[in-house]
């Protein structure tokens, strides 16, 4: 994890797979275990989901921080996170609305508590934030040996 | 009309051969025209066409036309094609 700090010291491809698929999971994940948790379990579910949730993501962001939003981004680079929001854009364009119908043609959203709204919203503005991140480090090739 | 995607030109390079000739690590030529080691790595290796302001700028950093360099047509060996321009 700590080899992200440094730009020379990246994580491998497989590594950042890793990472992207542990984060997109964890974010999913935090709805389904809030909604069969009881409401005073709540809470604690959430810190605990938050927890596990955190390696992944503070990985992700110190990649974004370190690769994909560095100040000194060359022509490359820029290109490529330009192609991860444009892809991250598309799949919510598509996928926001598709998800949205299906959970109410199943009538699904009748059955989420009023209380557990927040933790969609949560799950939702944690793909929209993350996703093009995501999508930059799974894509990016392997690092060229120097 | 249909719109059609338009996949990048294949473009083929001399970079390695330039900078191995040069003595040069990706580092330095990276340093050299401003942009990350990484990027050289992928020009190199053909997965990564430049702009043309990179592609002049490296052309210019080893003082050969960005001809000598960059081409639409496989490279053949430098050589080669000294020795005919010379006969």
């Amino acid at each position: 994890m700590l080899r992200m700090l440094s730009r020379r010291g990246e994580p491998s491809r497989d590594e950042r797979r890793i990472i992207v698929t542990l984060a997109a999971a964890g974010i999913g994940a935090v709805l389904p275990v809030t909604l069969i948790t009881p409401r005073g379990a709540g809470v604690v579910i959430a810190f605990l989901s938050l927890a596990v949730l955190a390696v992944p993501l503070y990985a992700l962001q110190e990649f974004r921080r370190n690769v994909i939003r560095r100040a000194n981004a060359d022509e490359r680079e820029r290109r490529r996170r330009d192609e991860a929001y444009r892809l991250s854009y598309r799949v919510i364009e598509y996928g926001m609305p598709l998800t949205a119908l299906v959970l109410i043609f199943s009538d699904e959203l009748g059955r989420i508590p009023g209380w557990q709204w927040s933790t969609l919203w949560l799950v939702v503005f944690g793909y929209v934030i993350f996703l093009p991140y995501m999508i930059f480090a799974w894509r990016e090739p392997e690092a060229a040996p120097d | 009309m249909a719109r059609t995607a338009s996949p990048e030109p294949t473009l083929f390079n001399r970079l390695a051969v330039l900078r191995a000739e040069r003595g040069l690590t990706r580092q330095a030529l990276a340093d050299a025209v401003g942009v990350n080691y990484q990027t050289i790595g992928y020009l190199e290796r053909g997965e990564y066409n430049p702009s043309l302001g990179l592609a002049f700028l490296l052309a210019e950093f080893f003082g050969v036309p960005i001809e000598a360099v960059f081409s639409r047509e496989p490279l053949g060996p430098m050589s080669t094609e000294l020795y005919r321009r010379s006969a």
